[in-house]
């Protein structure tokens, strides 16, 4: 099974993340959420890869692999968020919208 | 398989622990979910005979009934909720003079020496201020004289008072006035004009006499605490057992020490406290490393802290926690809470804006706190050359409001605490240099969500006890507590 985590030769590690599991806008949202903690970049490897690279903030006391494992749970998270937002996008729209149509008016 | 029994309607989720997930939803409402059922809310399996179900149901987080009734109802909520947006705008500050006799470590605002008066405010300015605080729309308004201190220039003060009075003879809106003092100019003339123009008054109180000299000597003397103690007992004695309010600074000088400060305000007998963090304003900011500490050392002692207020309630002595009855109130409550540091959109000028001694306007006290270390970029304009028009409905208000809705802003947009907290351009720009902030980093966001999920693991024990305390509290009603 070919890996999808790489630790280069410096220590950093890229995440290899399949384009078809993941959209941009979660990929961006879980990566900007860790920007705290590590340096991220964001390269495209292939058509469907995108790697992700960490390299580690120095003043960050957590491991780079744990922050990488962290990443991995929230990038899920937020994928979620974007398929469940597709169900109720509509519903907020339209909700935001009734609630201030007294001052559309 | 997937199937559509119930359709989802607009939550936001975070992961509260291990083992559960918490969902709110766009009015507020929550509820903690095992991670399995949370699979199945999302993939559409629950078993509508649950009672996960159930409860997500009466919560609005899903519906298997028609949408358009529900679709109303969540938009009247909404409406409630954002009511604060209907008063357009409240709070005016007004600072009639920058001059100050104390010498606060932290002073935010970088007072003036008491002879320095080119910082006082003038009566062509007082009443220009007035007139423009009379143009908002707002059907209540207030006036809060901020400074330096107020009182080192209180024939403006008297001056205000007396003309937004005359002025709102024919406005008719519902006005009141708050003084913010260190109260030791403090007279009994003054305080009998006071009580004939029912005025409230707000001072600061540090903690005991050792940690409250330490944090707010006087220019001419370190030991302000006797003489802030007998004005408060004046203040009572011409206004009223509640007429004065007083607010706590955390330096590293009391950090440690709050336990301590909660006691001073039980023996006062004040009813509330707000356990504040320093503001990164003035020399404040300046002298971080020698009155700062990291937001993780303010987050522990804060809770630490709520705990002990809390176990002072039970002990039958009423005493709010005001941040976070705040938040307990937008947990707890359909009720709208502006709150001008934190609002969604931001309360800078749509809810509150300072009119400085010299007729600049901010969008916020903070805002002239910054101008006052050399930074102009929050100042709507100046009495003396703009009208109310120019000043409240400029581009550069129009960009900032729009530029603070939580609803838009990275990370906060998908944020399960969103409907409890709010956001602050001008704190942002403060701490980080630019007005949208960057949340991973940002100080601001990190006591925010710790202290919301601290709240909410108080409210998931649902302990007898400690609810009745909450309860008290939203309602600001001591006998809540009943017997413990």
């Amino acid at each position: 099974m070919e890996k999808i985590v790489i630790k280069d030769e410096d220590g950093n590690i890229i995440l290899k993340i399949n384009r078809e599991n993941y959209e941009k806008a979660a990929i961006l949202a879980t990566s900007y959420k860790f920007t705290d903690k590590a340096y991220i970049f964001i390269n495209p490897m292939s058509e469907s890869i995108v790697g992700v690279s960490f390299k580690a903030k120095e003043d960050c006391k957590e491991s780079l692999s744990c922050i990488v494992d962290k990443f991995c749970n929230e990038l899920i998270d937020e994928q979620l968020r974007l398929e469940v937002e597709k169900e109720y996008k509509d519903i907020r729209n339209e909700l935001v919208k009734k609630a201030f149509s007294s001052i559309q008016k | 398989m997937t199937s559509m029994r119930y359709k989802l309607l607009p939550f936001r989720f975070e992961r509260f622990n291990d083992n559960e997930v918490f969902i709110s939803n766009e009015v507020g409402e929550f509820t903690f979910v095992s991670n399995e059922d949370f699979k199945l809310l999302t993939s559409h399996q629950l078993d509508p005979k649950s009672q996960t179900f159930l409860n997500l149901k009466s919560k609005q987080i899903l519906t298997d009934t028609e949408i358009e009734p529900v679709i109303e109802m969540l938009a009247t909520k909404y409406r409630t909720k954002k009511s604060f947006l209907d008063n357009f705008t409240v709070l005016h500050m007004v600072v009639p003079t920058l001059r100050c006799n104390s010498n606060c470590a932290y002073c935010q605002v970088s007072r003036k020496d008491l002879n320095a008066t080119e910082y006082d405010m003038t009566k062509k300015t007082a009443k220009r201020v007035v007139g423009l605080i009379f143009e908002s729309p707002s059907s209540i308004i207030k006036i809060e004289f901020q400074g330096g201190d107020p009182l080192l220039n209180f024939d403006i003060v008297k001056y205000i008072i007396e003309e937004a009075e005359w002025v709102n003879i024919f406005k008719k809106k519902e006005l009141e006035f708050v003084i913010c003092t260190n109260l030791t100019l403090m007279t009994d003339k003054i305080l009998k004009y006071l009580r004939g123009h029912r005025v409230y008054i707000s001072t600061s109180l540090d903690g005991p006499k050792e940690l409250h000299n330490l944090n707010r000597p006087l220019q001419e003397t370190k030991n302000t605490y006797d003489i802030l103690i007998d004005k408060i007992q004046l203040c009572r004695k011409y206004l009223g057992q509640d007429s004065v309010s007083a607010l706590m600074t955390t330096s590293i000088n009391n950090l440690r020490h709050l336990k301590e400060v909660v006691d001073e305000y039980i023996t006062q007998h004040f009813c509330s406290i707000f356990i504040r963090s320093l503001n990164p304003y003035g020399f404040a900011k300046r002298d971080k490393k020698y009155i700062g500490y990291e937001i993780n050392e303010f987050i522990e002692e804060y809770k630490r802290v709520l705990d002990y207020i809390i176990e002072q309630n039970l002990n039958g002595k009423y005493l709010v926690e005001s941040f976070a009855a705040l938040l307990l109130t937008r947990i707890l409550t359909p009720f709208s809470t502006g709150f001008v540091d934190m609002q969604s959109p931001a309360g800078a000028a749509i809810s509150g804006a300072i009119y400085n001694y010299d007729g600049n306007v901010y969008v916020a006290d903070e805002a002239r706190m910054l101008a006052s270390m050399g930074d102009k970029k929050f100042l709507m304009g100046n009495v003396h050359n703009n009208t109310y028009q120019e000043l409240f409905n400029s581009e550069f208000v129009h960009s900032l409001i729009s530029n603070s809705c939580l609803e838009a802003l990275p990370m906060c947009a998908s944020c399960g605490y969103q409907s409890y907290c709010g956001a602050d351009p001008v704190r942002n720009y403060s701490e980080q240099g630019d007005i949208i902030g960057n949340r991973p980093t940002s100080e601001l966001c990190k006591k925010n969500k710790a202290i919301i999920k601290y709240l909410l693991g108080l409210i998931k024990k649902n302990d007898g006890g400690i609810n009745r305390v909450f309860w008290a509290w939203i309602n600001r009603q001591p006998e809540l507590l009943g017997s413990t």
